[in-house]
């Protein structure tokens, strides 16, 4: 009886996870904000926002835009 | 903003990478990064820059705004802050070009500001040309990282003109009354002006008939009066357009509109001859 109880658990965290990760994902790594903090006037500072594909197709990114 | 991939592959990481130039920015800044990708749940995703920018030579106001009359002297200040840790030496503003030199005038109260000092620039325009004049005035200083300072001046010397009332209304009355009105002309011009012809071009007000100005030239900042007299001979709406002519070039023409309503007279010897009857 436990053993049947575990294998549909473990059953439907398979079809779960599937579902979460089908298709392109696109999942940041080190959150959507980032503070400078006190920066002299003329400098040009550089930042990176990091992010990953955790899903089972390739993801585009199709545009980026600042404003 | 290079730096980041076009296609990223399962299990694969990337980056987005941001430049952010601060070059003419200050205070509080932020920048948004509008992400789309093809992710359903993610097609659209915002990263945020923030950051407080340090001016370490401040210019307040950046840019300055002088309006004035023709002949009219108007003084206006910019401040200069040193917000370095050593003095700071200002030189001699230098002029972009002649004009500007005969129209604009700079003196600055102290040439080496302290720190957490600030100088400051009076800025005299002059009036002495009419029209606009939208120049970057440079001030060089001792500071190796800020060689020259820029000072933005937009200055407007409105030129003269001669004031008069562009409209006159004589309102309503009978036919067989008469109105009078009284018209004020100045000459806000840098030169005298003389008054020619006065006419009328519309036939439908040839029932107007005119006082002379009582004077036929104008000083410079003088003024005449000019009394025009409604005697209408027909009723019904009447609008027509007195002109006068001058002799200066910018402004040959004065014109101005007129209106009135005339109504029939009222009782058994009225007798009038109306617009509709013609």
């Amino acid at each position: 009886m436990v053993k049947k109880i575990y294998l549909a658990f473990g059953i439907l965290l398979a079809l779960f996870s599937s579902s979460v990760y089908a298709g392109p994902v696109f999942e940041p790594m080190k959150g959507d904000t980032h503070d400078f903090g006190t920066i002299s006037q003329g400098e040009t500072v550089v930042h990176a926002f990091p992010f990953r594909n955790p899903g089972d197709d390739t993801l585009r990114i199709l545009n980026v835009k600042a404003s | 903003m290079p730096g980041w991939a076009r296609t990223v592959a399962p299990g694969e990481e990337s980056q987005i990478e941001v430049k952010f130039n601060t070059k003419g920015k200050r205070n509080r800044q932020t920048k948004r990064i509008t992400v789309r990708t093809d992710d359903p749940n993610n097609e659209r995703f915002v990263f945020t820059l923030t950051g407080n920018i340090f001016e370490p030579i401040s210019i307040a106001p950046p840019s300055l705004s002088i309006r004035s009359k023709l002949g009219e002297s108007v003084t206006k200040s910019i401040k200069i802050t040193n917000n370095l840790d050593h003095p700071l030496t200002l030189g001699q503003i230098e002029y972009p070009d002649e004009d500007s030199r005969e129209r604009v005038e700079f003196r600055l109260d102290k040439n080496i500001i302290q720190p957490n000092d600030f100088a400051e620039f009076t800025v005299i325009s002059n009036g002495k040309k009419e029209g606009r004049l939208y120049k970057t005035f440079t001030v060089p200083t001792d500071e190796p990282k800020y060689k020259t300072l820029s000072i933005r001046v937009n200055v407007f010397v409105e030129g003269g003109k001669i004031e008069f009332p562009t409209a006159l209304s004589f309102g309503r009355f009978l036919i067989g009354e008469e109105k009078t009105q009284t018209v004020q002309i100045t000459n806000n011009m840098d030169h005298p002006v003389s008054f020619g012809e006065i006419t009328f071009p519309d036939e439908k007000i040839r029932s107007v008939t005119t006082g002379n100005l009582d004077k036929k030239s104008l000083a410079v900042g003088e003024s005449a009066s000019l009394s025009v007299t409604l005697n209408p001979k027909e009723t019904g709406a009447l609008k027509g357009v007195l002109t006068i002519h001058t002799d200066d070039d910018k402004m040959p023409l004065i014109s101005i509109r007129m209106n009135a309503q005339i109504d029939p007279a009222v009782g058994p010897n009225a007798n009038s001859k109306t617009n509709s009857d013609r």
